[in-house]
């Protein structure tokens, strides 16, 4: 009878050292990593005035939930938090569906003028109009100062088309045509096969759409003036910037100027701001870890 | 079939690609034509000077005004939540839908798409030049004309603001002669020092008159406290060179010649430049604090790891608010003199500040260039620059301007002019003349050191208006300076922190080496040429 079980290798000198220098590496790594972020959330629970003494590093030395309760007593947070997730969600639904719909189109070969689209999806890729036609085509289509400013320019995102693309043609077509001989239309095959079995590459995409809309502000900057459509990225990045003269090239009246006006935001504040702009993703990241995992190999094995 | 419909939704698709969208089907103020605009002011036009009756109702009707202000840093972003802005809409019936600019492209992009709003109030030459445009915004003399309004402007006013085409699109605020500084109805305290009583009482208490003062104050402190930042600024190392009365900014200036030059050509620059080096050497200053942003500035001061701070005149009261607050004790005081005769506080240029145009999409221009005049009017001038009569300010028996007892007692409790009054922010039609009028029966302490502060500067400060003419906005020579400004920063931060004589000629040699690659010599014959055109 021959054993079926592998004999456990014996441990040499050399793995130990190896397996330590590893071990050391990766936590070396994941403090250097984490420790800021971990620091923004110290110096978010801390007082604001005893932070600006310094010092606080590890633990809160004052805690308080006073950051939190001056940011979210501002009822212009409040809304802005109602336009993130708003944005967000409406975002990433439309722009998944968009997406998804097109890339299925043009995962099949036979489609009329597919090298034509393909190749005009791509150039958009490296090449656009500027800034300056961009805004002037949002005025014209009545996109400047309305919500969905944030959401239809971002619908279709040709890289994760891509994606799509290589994720539906890895799908056995004998499943659309055997659902075709069994009377199923485009729509049914869309819906009820082809989308059922891209969850993997659905929530790639649907986490990189929801990440991309939560902290996008430089759209809020240029084509919004009305405060009640500001995103909370936004408001952060005004809590951040507040104390920054914008631009060094300041002509030395303004700097006198805007020197009067700067106060001191405490740290504590700008961190409670960045800890509550951040939490939210931390949050729905690990539902949908499992399917990014399996998403980044999307399409790189074929059959 | 099946194909018959794919080929309609083809077609479908690209005749949506097509098709532009249009405004008419929106059309509002904003987006009206200049065609529009010019047809249906020259109807409105025959209303507003015939019925000069009823002008002060037609005046003052409420009507609200879009207004795009390029200052990101500027105290309010939405109109009507402090003092000064609610009088004004209850004296013109005017009132604003604000858009605070949050980065300096942001301008340029409405200028370029043609959404400006109904006013834009700005300080940037470069959009300046963009806005001086007939088709862009309307100018100030055409309305003038149409309406028969005062503008309250003087010409040399009016010289100093005409575009190439001969007209003025805005009237910069803040603007002042010679003769107002001289008379002392300006004042102008520029970068000021705060020093810690404590570690001052520490190390004798002695006399900060001179320059050497300074070094030598700053020195025993350093000796005595040595974990302690002698000298923290928050940018403002201008402030020695204005002490040592090199006229001119860091950007433009004269040479020894007393022509108009590049600011690494002014005369005296080197003795800056050397005496920076020396503080630094000394470890007087810190070269971390000058990558500091004004919130890292204030944990530092407020954490008692600095002795002076150098900023603005209002620091001291800023410090002893922030130490008070932390409940750390620290006490600062103002410095109120300047540290030579010879100082220039302020190379004034004397244009003015920001200038209000009046855009072409704007819904009423006659009614803007009415405001304007009002803003201009002594009635404008006071209250947006003093505050509200009885309530902020008002005459003493003498007749002389004082500040009311409520608000000082606002200010001494921490409330800020600007932030919690309004008081000199909506100062588009301010003259420069109106600043240095509180003079009298100021009982908190901090604030008659910002007088004096102020006062002091006025005694020491000098126009040169054509140092502002002296500055491209266009061109190779535009693209030449911004190359110089760009390496301002870096190269001067090597020079003052070289650490040996060598190292200091080396850094210097390298950058006026780079600043002759760049075209030092190209920029400053067209400077010399624009400053002969101001004058002709």
């Amino acid at each position: 009878m021959i054993s079926a079980g592998k004999k456990k290798r014996k441990r040499t000198t050399e793995d130990y050292i190896i397996d330590s220098v590893v071990w050391i590496t990766m936590i070396l790594v994941v403090i250097l990593t984490l420790y800021p972020f971990y620091y923004c959330v110290v110096q978010a629970f801390n007082n604001g005035i005893d932070s600006t003494l310094g010092g606080v590093y590890f633990f809160p030395r004052v805690p308080t939930l006073e950051n939190f309760t001056i940011l979210l007593s501002d009822g212009s947070w409040g809304n802005a938090i109602v336009i993130s997730v708003s944005r967000t969600i409406i975002g990433t639904l439309l722009g998944v569906l968009v997406t998804s719909i097109l890339a299925y189109a043009l995962s099949f070969e036979h489609v009329l003028f597919r090298g034509v689209y393909y190749k005009i999806y791509i150039f958009t890729m490296y090449f656009s109009g500027g800034m300056i036609p961009f805004y002037v085509l949002l005025k014209n289509l009545q996109l400047i100062n309305s919500f969905w400013v944030y959401v239809i320019p971002g619908m279709l995102n040709v890289y994760y088309m891509l994606i799509m693309i290589n994720f539906f043609q890895t799908i056995p077509k004998s499943l659309f045509e055997s659902a075709r001989l069994d009377g199923a239309n485009d729509y049914t095959i869309f819906l009820k096969i082809a989308l059922p079995l891209s969850k993997a590459s659905l929530a790639t995409i649907a986490l990189f759409f929801a990440v991309g809309q939560w902290n996008s502000w430089i759209d809020s900057v240029y084509y919004i003036t009305k405060d009640h459509l500001r995103p909370m990225s936004y408001l952060m990045m005004q809590i951040i910037n507040k104390s920054a003269i914008s631009s060094s090239k300041m002509d030395a009246q303004s700097a006198a100027y805007a020197a009067s006006a700067q106060q001191s935001t405490t740290t504590s504040l700008q961190m409670a701001a960045m800890v509550l702009a951040v939490v939210p993703i931390l949050v729905v990241y690990p539902f949908l870890q499992k399917y990014f995992v399996k998403g980044v190999m999307i399409g790189a094995v074929k059959e | 079939m099946k194909k018959v419909f794919q080929i309609f939704m083809v077609f479908v698709m690209v005749l949506s690609l097509t098709a532009c969208g249009s405004n008419s089907g929106g059309s509002t103020a904003e987006s009206s034509s200049a065609a529009d605009n010019a047809e249906s002011n020259t109807g409105d036009n025959s209303v507003s000077v015939e019925d000069a009756g009823d002008e002060t109702s037609a005046a003052n009707d409420p009507i609200t005004f879009t207004i795009f202000i390029d200052h990101s840093w500027f105290w309010f972003d939405s109109w009507g939540n402090d003092d000064i802005s609610k009088e004004i809409t209850k004296r013109t019936g005017v009132s604003f839908e604000i858009v605070r600019a949050t980065d300096d492209q942001q301008l340029a992009l409405l200028i370029a798409a043609g959404d400006l709003p109904d006013f834009i109030y700005t300080s940037t030459k470069q959009t300046m030049t963009l806005l001086e445009d007939s088709n862009v915004c309307y100018s100030y003399n055409e309305l003038i004309d149409r309406t028969g309004v005062d503008i309250h402007a003087s010409d040399t006013e009016i010289r100093n603001n005409k575009a190439e085409d001969g007209n003025f699109y805005a009237l910069r605020n803040a603007n002042v002669s010679q003769e107002v500084v001289d008379a002392g109805q300006n004042y102008d305290a520029g970068k000021s020092i705060a020093y810690r009583t404590d570690i001052y009482e520490a190390i004798g208490s002695p006399e900060l008159k001179t320059l050497e003062d300074l070094e030598n104050a700053l020195v025993a402190a350093k000796e005595l406290y040595p974990e302690v930042i002698p000298l923290l600024n928050n940018g403002n190392l201008w402030y020695f060179a204005e002490q040592l009365g090199i006229a001119g900014t860091s950007s433009v200036g004269y040479n020894s010649d007393g022509e108009v030059c590049y600011g690494l050509n002014i005369d005296g620059i080197e003795e800056y430049f050397a005496l920076l080096n020396r503080f630094a050497r000394k470890g007087l200053i810190d070269a971390e604090a000058q990558t500091y942003n004004f919130d890292r500035f204030s944990e530092v001061r407020n954490s008692g790891r600095s002795f002076m701070q150098l900023r603005s005149c209002d620091e001291a009261a800023v410090s002893n608010l922030s130490a008070a607050e932390a409940g750390t004790g620290y006490t600062w005081k103002l410095l109120t003199n300047e540290l030579s005769d010879n100082a220039v506080v302020s190379a004034n240029t004397g244009i003015g500040w920001s200038g209000t145009y009046i855009s072409k999409n704007c819904s009423d221009p006659e009614r803007a260039i009415e405001f304007m005049s009002w803003c201009r009017s002594e009635e404008g001038r006071k209250l947006c620059s003093w505050g509200i009569q009885g309530d902020h300010w008002d005459y003493n028996e003498q007749g002389q301007t004082v500040y009311t007892e409520s608000y000082q007692a606002g200010i001494a409790e921490g409330k800020r002019m600007q932030d919690d009054f309004g008081i000199g922010v909506w100062i588009f039609g301010d003259q420069g003349d109106e600043k240095a009028f509180i003079d009298y029966a100021v009982t908190d302490p901090q604030s008659a050191d910002i007088i004096a502060k102020r006062q002091s500067g006025a005694q020491h400060s000098t126009i040169m208006s054509e140092l502002y003419f002296a500055i491209p906005t266009s061109g190779d020579e535009l693209t030449i300076y911004n190359a110089l400004e760009d390496i301002y920063s870096s190269e001067f931060l090597k020079v003052i922190f070289a650490e040996t004589d060598e190292e200091y000629e080396a850094a210097l040699s390298n950058w006026y080496k780079q600043a002759d690659q760049l075209g030092i010599d190209k920029l400053e014959a067209w400077m010399r040429n624009a400053v002969a055109e101001y004058w002709k």
